[in-house]
């Protein structure tokens, strides 16, 4: 389990992140959210333990993470540009997390090389940047690690060894309860890959919540009404997060319960009602346009 | 054995949870019958294996499955109310098309010769 608590981290006047908490629960895949610049990285770089937080704290396990080598044993973090030595190659980088990781596992490097088509004596400057890519979750799966660390870590791989790759990680899920937090642009990814969600912005956490939950909890309603002045009415009772009019038909973006939300629809029988989930992107979209950062609607 | 549809709006784990119901009332899924373990089922459909946990637990929530500690998760006995929730979801189904049916100008007859056309091609089924 991963407790973070109150943690604000500034960067000369700027503050990256602004006092979080959020606990993440041992054998869940926790995908970070946010607009380019939210502190995603900063909070994840807090949480390995790199960064000191100028408040708060971050304990893995009910211990504290930073300078503390018996918990950064367990973690890996992969940044998003994987960092190897100058001139090694990954037989020469796996010597050197061996000597790091107490976990490290021979075993498993040798069982992980039959997945990865990568030569292991060749240098690593020599491979593209996907190769690259597979390199790192090679090293960083084979340390046997229990809280694994991703920022931006699928985006140079292809369609085949990312499924491939998802796999494995739902696999050490299943068997050893690894724990795993991973940040994204790509809603997609994240979405078939995670069961909880976290959305940043500005520094801070506008939702931390199970993504099935956040999935079910807010519908798109498309309605167009018998009467337009029973349009009033409704929005009046429910919580909407955003409506828009094309034509006779109103789209609403509403929170709650989705037979009680029917409910109320139904009850001014309108011409057509449509409730439908909504995607990951949908939600992230509504949600930023809820804390002011929206999509400009201007033609250039 | 499954086909999930990861582009769908439906939750992941809602498409699971149906899929699985209509194996069981559709009798692919036998009574006492061993669902593939968590584990099996996530590297089979590269689904996140706590999704798949949460799909078994609300299964065994409504009684289509039971699990036991250590062998895994099984087909509930055929019971009374899975039968109740499916002709309820059909009755809702079928008035709903039978609206639309209306308005088209359908008549009781021509609706009448659709269900002993159905009851027929059922008898035919039944006889294969």
């Amino acid at each position: 389990m991963i407790e973070i608590r109150g943690v604000s981290k500034v960067f000369q006047d700027r503050k990256a992140v602004d006092n979080i908490s959020l606990t993440i629960h041992k054998g869940n895949i926790f995908g970070l959210l946010g607009s380019n610049g939210a502190g995603k990285t900063t909070l994840l770089k807090t949480v390995a333990g790199i960064y000191r937080p100028e408040s708060g704290d971050v304990r893995i396990e009910g211990k504290p993470v930073f300078e503390n080598p018996d918990s950064k044993g367990r973690i890996v973090f992969m940044p998003d540009f994987p960092y190897f030595f100058p001139q090694a190659s990954i037989v020469q980088m796996a010597d050197f997390y061996k000597s790091v990781y107490p976990g490290w596992s021979g075993e498993r490097f040798k069982e992980l090389g039959e997945l990865f088509p990568l030569d292991p004596k060749r240098k690593l400057n020599r491979l593209s940047k996907g190769m690259r890519q597979q390199a790192a979750f090679w090293l960083a799966l084979s340390c046997m690690p229990d809280v694994l660390i991703m920022d931006e870590p699928l985006d140079g791989l292809d369609p085949v060894m990312r499924r491939q790759i998802k796999n494995v990680l739902f696999q050490e899920i299943a068997e050893r309860g690894l724990t795993v937090v991973i940040s994204s642009h790509n809603l997609r990814e994240i979405e078939d890959l995670c069961d909880h969600i976290g959305i940043m912005h500005g520094g801070a956490l506008l939702i931390d919540k199970e993504l099935d939950e956040l999935k079910s909890d807010t519908h798109k309603v498309q309605v167009a009404f018998r009467d337009e002045r029973h349009e009033h009415a409704l929005t009046a009772k429910l919580p909407v997060l955003h409506r828009e009019q094309r034509g006779s038909v109103f789209l609403y973006i509403v929170k709650g319960d989705r037979t009680r939300i029917e409910e109320y629809f139904r009850a001014y029988d309108p011409y057509v009602l449509d409730l439908l989930p909504l995607t990951l992107e949908e939600i992230f979209i509504y949600e930023m346009e809820g804390a002011g950062y929206d999509i400009a609607p201007i033609l250039l | 054995m499954f086909e999930l549809d990861v582009r769908s709006r439906k939750p992941i784990y809602e498409q699971l949870t149906d899929k699985i119901k209509e194996m069981i009332l559709y009798s692919i899924l036998q009574p006492d019958e061993q669902l593939p373990s968590v584990r099996a089922l996530s590297a089979q459909l590269t689904v996140n294996p706590n999704t798949i946990q949460k799909a078994y637990r609300e299964l065994e929530r409504e009684g289509y499955i039971y699990s036991r500690a250590g062998k895994g998760s099984f087909v509930s006995p055929a019971q009374h109310g899975m039968n109740a929730a499916k002709r309820e979801e059909v009755r809702e189904g079928l008035l709903r098309l039978m609206v639309e049916a209306v308005y088209l100008g359908f008549t009781e007859t021509e609706i009448g010769e659709l269900f002993k056309q159905a009851s027929e091609s059922k008898g035919e089924g039944d006889q294969t």
